[in-house]
C-alpha cells in the first residue's frame, strides 16, 4: 500500500474500530470463500502496520525516489479523472444537449471535446469496461458475456469470477489439521491499465469499474463493482414478507418471498443471510419483529437490537443484520421497504449486502479500502449490481420505488467518489456509476410508444430517462468544478441503448432448423439445456450474445468435427442474418459475427462460435439466456425491463467527452487504457490494441 | 500458499516468459494456467460424458439469482 496520510488514517480508523467490541468473523463454508479473521489478530496487525508506516515512512519516501516509483517529469499532466456514465446513449444526450438540458456536458464539449465511442462486441457492460480496463480485445481478456458455459456438462456460469479450492488437510496422527480455504478469483485476464500506472509511481483510486471482484492488489485503491455477490452468494435475492397469503399464492417467478407469523401485535419473520456451513439449513438467518403502528401510520422494525421507524413506501436507511454462527456474528446490511401497511402489511427488504464495514468478502483491495470509505462516508452498498431490477421485474417494487432505490445508490456513490476526488491531488480518480444504465433498462417503455409492456399510470414517469441524462449532467458540472489547471477529465459510457420490445429464442429457432434436437418425446426444453439430446445437436445457445457449435474435442458432449464446424458456421449465420419477425416482417437480426474473425489473442476459443448482432428493439428472450427452449421463436417483451443494448455494437457505441481536444479519429473503448498511460508518459505495452486519443 | 508446483526446463521457461509477456498476461501463471488448461479440457472432452444432478443445476441457478438480465 502506497504511504500516504490517507493509509494513516486509514489504519487509524481501523484501529478505532476495533478498539469498539466486535464479533468475530466465521468462516463459512467453502465456493465462496468467506474471510475469516478474528479481530484480536487484526488488531495487533493493525498496531503493527501503523507503527511501520509511521516508523519507516521516511525511508520509503526516498527509497521510491530512489527506484523511480513517482510520476514522470515526461509525465504531460498529474491528475486523469475519468467518470463512467454506464450506458449513456448518444442519440438522447446529443438531442438534450440541443434542448439545452445538459449544459455542462455542452461546455465540456466545446472547451474540449466529444465523440461517439465504439464498444466491443457485444455491446455489454462487463465485456466493454473489461476492454476499458485493459485495452485489448475480448479474447485477450476472456469476458465475452455476463455468462459462460461449463463445456464439460453446458452449463451456464458468471463469466467472471471461479471458484479455486484451496483449503488442505493434514494429520498428525489421530488429529486431523484444515488449513487455507476455497476462495473465488477473477476470470478477467490481461492487466488493468491502473496495475501498470502503479509500476511505474502513479497512484490510481478506482471505484466501482464493472469486473473488478474479487479485487486484485495493485498500487492503488480499488472497491469492487459489477458481480459482487450478495452475502447469500448470489446477484441479489430480494426477499418479501408479507401477512397476505393470497399475493404469496399469486406470485409468478422467482423471488424470495414468505409469510409473516403473527406472535400477538408482532409480526416475525427471518432474513436469509449466508449458505449454512453446519448444513443443518440452507441459510443462516437473522430473525426480526415488525410491529405495526397503524393509527400512527408507520411499523417498528427490531432485529439485533435494533430499532428502526419504518414509513409506507419509504426506504430505510442501511439497517445492520446479524447473521449467527455458533458463538459468532457475520455481519450483512439491508435497506427496508414497507409495501402495505393495513389490513395487511408486506415489506421488502433489500438483497443482504457484503458490510463494507467489516466485509465477510474480499470487495476492496486494501482489504481496509472498504471499512475506510464507510468510515468517512457511511454505510454504502456493496453488491455488485445493486439497483433490484429482479425485484422490479417480480412487481415487489412499483417504478417509483425502484427509482428511489437507484438513486439512494447514486448518491452514495456520488459522496464517495468526490471524498475520494478531494484525496486524490494526483494519479489517477476512475469512478463508474450506473443509475444511467439500469433507469434506461427499467423506464425505456416510456420513451417506446410501441413498446409492449404496461407503463404505470404514475404522473411524471414518462421524464424519468430525461431527468437521469439532466441528473448525469449536473454531476459532470460538479466534477467539472473540480478539475485543476493541467488535470485530464473523460466522461464516457461503455455502450448505447435502445428498446427491447420483442425477444428472439436462438434455441427454439436452432431447434426448428435441426441443428438443435430434444430428448424423445419432448418439443419444449427445461431451463439450463437440460432436456437437449447431445448425441444429436450440433449447436446451441447460452447467455446473452453468443452460439456455440457442439464442437468435438471441445465440448465434453460434442459431435461436430472439427473440418466441419467452419462450414456450419457459415450455413447458421447466413440462415440467422436478416431473420424477420412474423409479427411484421421486421427484420431482427442485423449481423451475425464470427468470433473466430473477430478476437484474437490467448482466450478467443473460449467466445461463442457466433455473436449475434440484434437490430434496435430485438434481443435474445430471457429463456433463450438460461438455454430454455420455448414454443415460439419471437415473443413480447412484457417486462419492466424494456430498454437494452444487446444490438449490433456498430449501432449502439458510448460516448466520449474530455476537456482535451482528440488526436484520433474513430475513437474506441479499446483506446482508453493506452491513452492513460500515454498521459504520464508510461510505456504503453505491444499486447495493448488501441491507440492514443489525446 | 502451498500450491501444487510444476519444474520445466531454463529453456522452457524462457519460452514461456516471452510468450506471456507478447500475449499480455498479468503473470506468468496466467500463461501456464491458460496453456495447460486448454490442453487438458481437449482431452477430457473424450472422456466419459455425465448430466448434471438436479442438486448441481439448483446451485448454478442460485448463484445466478438477482443477475438483471436473466428472469
Amino acid at each position: 500500500m502506497r504511504i500516504t496520510y490517507r493509509n494513516i488514517a486509514c489504519y487509524g480508523a481501523f484501529v478505532l474500530l476495533l478498539a469498539t467490541p466486535l464479533k468475530a468473523f466465521a468462516y463459512i463454508g467453502p465456493g465462496a470463500g468467506f474471510a475469516f479473521l478474528g479481530s484480536g489478530f487484526v488488531f495487533i496487525a493493525a498496531i503493527l502496520m501503523a507503527f511501520v508506516t509511521i516508523a519507516f515512512w521516511p525511508f520509503i519516501w526516498l527509497w521510491r525516489r530512489v527506484r523511480g516509483k513517482v510520476i514522470s517529469k515526461r509525465a504531460r499532466t498529474r491528475r486523469v479523472i475519468v467518470v463512467g456514465l454506464d450506458g449513456l446513449e448518444p442519440t438522447l444526450a446529443e438531442r438534450f444537449m440541443e434542448e439545452g438540458r445538459l449544459p455542462n456536458l455542452k461546455r465540456l464539449r466545446e472547451q474540449g471535446s466529444y465523440s461517439r465511442l465504439g464498444t466491443t462486441l457485444p455491446a455489454l457492460s462487463p465485456v466493454a469496461w473489461s476492454t476499458f480496463q485493459t485495452g485489448v480485445n475480448p479474447g485477450a481478456h476472456n469476458i465475452f458475456d455476463f455468462l459462460t458455459r461449463d463445456k464439460r456438462v453446458c452449463m451456464p456460469l458468471l463469466a467472471s469470477t471461479e471458484s479455486v479450492s484451496g483449503g488442505k488437510t493434514f494429520k498428525l496422527g489421530p488429529i486431523k489439521f484444515n488449513y487455507g480455504h476455497d476462495s473465488v478469483r477473477i476470470t478477467r485476464k490481461s492487466e488493468p491499465f491502473w496495475k501498470i500506472l502503479g509500476r511505474y509511481g502513479v497512484f490510481s483510486n478506482v471505484l466501482r469499474v464493472p469486473i473488478s471482484y474479487p479485487p486484485e492488489k495493485f498500487e492503488g485503491n480499488i472497491l469492487s463493482a459489477m458481480c459482487t455477490p450478495d452475502l447469500k452468494g448470489t446477484q441479489g435475492s430480494f426477499s418479501l414478507f408479507t401477512t397476505n397469503a393470497k399475493l404469496l399464492a399469486e406470485r409468478s417467478t422467482g423471488g424470495e418471498f414468505a409469510l409473516l407469523n403473527r406472535q400477538g401485535s408482532l409480526l416475525c419473520g427471518a432474513v436469509d443471510g449466508p449458505p449454512d456451513p453446519s448444513g443443518k439449513s440452507k441459510y443462516l438467518s437473522c430473525a426480526f419483529t415488525l410491529e405495526p403502528q397503524l393509527e400512527a401510520g408507520y411499523a417498528v422494525l427490531r432485529t439485533g437490537g435494533l430499532c428502526v421507524q419504518l414509513k409506507p413506501n419509504v426506504f430505510s436507511d442501511w439497517v445492520e443484520l446479524k447473521f449467527p454462527l455458533g458463538r459468532k456474528e457475520i455481519p450483512g446490511i439491508a435497506r427496508f421497504c414497507l409495501r402495505e401497511l393495513g389490513a395487511e402489511t408486506t415489506l421488502y427488504v433489500s438483497p443482504v449486502n457484503v458490510s463494507p464495514e467489516k466485509p465477510a468478502l474480499p470487495i476492496s483491495s486494501p482489504f481496509l479500502f472498504s471499512s475506510w470509505l464507510a468510515k468517512r462516508n457511511g454505510l454504502y452498498g456493496t453488491l455488485g449490481l445493486m439497483e433490484d431490477t429482479w425485484g422490479r421485474n417480480e412487481h415487489a417494487l412499483d417504478d417509483a420505488r425502484f427509482l428511489e432505490q437507484t438513486y439512494l445508490t447514486h448518491a452514495e456513490r456520488e459522496k464517495m467518489f468526490f471524498d475520494l476526488l478531494a484525496r486524490t491531488r494526483e494519479g489517477v480518480a476512475v469512478c463508474v456509476f450506473d443509475a444511467s444504465d439500469r433507469i434506461q433498462h427499467m423506464f425505456w417503455r416510456y420513451l417506446d410508444d410501441r413498446h409492449p409492456s404496461p407503463r404505470e399510470q404514475t404522473p411524471g414517469l414518462e421524464h424519468t430517462i430525461r431527468e437521469m441524462y439532466e441528473r448525469m449532467d449536473q454531476l459532470v458540472g460538479r466534477v467539472m468544478a473540480k478539475v485543476n489547471p493541467g488535470d485530464v477529465l473523460f466522461v464516457l459510457s461503455d455502450h448505447g441503448f435502445s428498446s427491447f420490445r420483442r425477444g428472439v429464442n436462438l434455441n427454439t429457432w436452432l431447434m426448428r432448423e435441426g441443428y438443435l434436437v430434444l430428448k424423445e418425446g419432448k418439443t419444449v426444453g427445461a431451463d439450463y439445456l437440460q432436456d437437449v439430446d447431445w448425441s444429436r445437436t450440433r449447436a446451441y445457445a447460452l447467455g446473452l450474445s453468443g452460439l456455440y457449435i457442439n464442437k468435438r474435442g471441445r465440448e465434453r458432449m460434442g459431435i461436430v468435427e472439427e473440418q466441419a464446424a467452419t462450414a456450419l458456421k457459415l450455413e447458421i449465420a447466413k440462415k440467422l442474418e436478416g431473420l424477420k419477425d412474423p409479427k411484421d416482417g421486421a427484420v431482427s437480426i442485423r449481423k451475425v459475427h464470427d468470433s473466430a474473425l473477430c478476437y484474437k489473442g490467448l482466450y478467443a476459443d473460449e467466445a461463442p462460435d457466433l455473436i449475434v448482432g440484434y437490430n434496435p428493439g430485438y434481443r435474445v428472450s430471457w429463456d433463450s439466456i438460461t438455454g430454455t427452449v420455448e414454443a415460439e421463436v419471437f415473443s413480447d417483451n412484457t417486462k419492466a425491463w424494456s430498454g437494452d443494448h444487446h444490438v449490433d455494437p456498430e449501432l449502439i457505441p458510448g460516448v466520449l467527452f474530455s476537456n482535451r481536444k482528440l488526436t484520433a479519429e474513430r475513437p474506441h473503448i479499446i483506446d482508453m487504457a493506452p491513452t492513460m498511460l500515454d498521459l504520464f508518459a508510461v510505456p504503453v505495452p505491444r499486447h495493448m490494441e488501441g491507440k492514443v486519443l489525446v | 500458499m502451498f500450491k501444487p508446483k510444476v519444474t520445466v526446463t531454463k529453456e522452457l521457461m524462457s519460452k514461456i516468459t516471452e510468450a506471456a509477456k507478447i500475449a499480455g498476461c498479468s503473470n506468468l501463471e496466467e500463461f501456464v494456467e491458460r496453456a495447460l488448461n486448454k490442453e487438458a479440457d481437449r482431452v477430457l472432452s473424450q472422456g466419459p460424458k455425465r448430466e448434471m444432478s438436479a442438486a448441481e443445476v439448483e446451485e448454478i441457478a442460485a448463484k445466478m439469482k438477482g443477475l438483471g438480465y436473466l428472469e
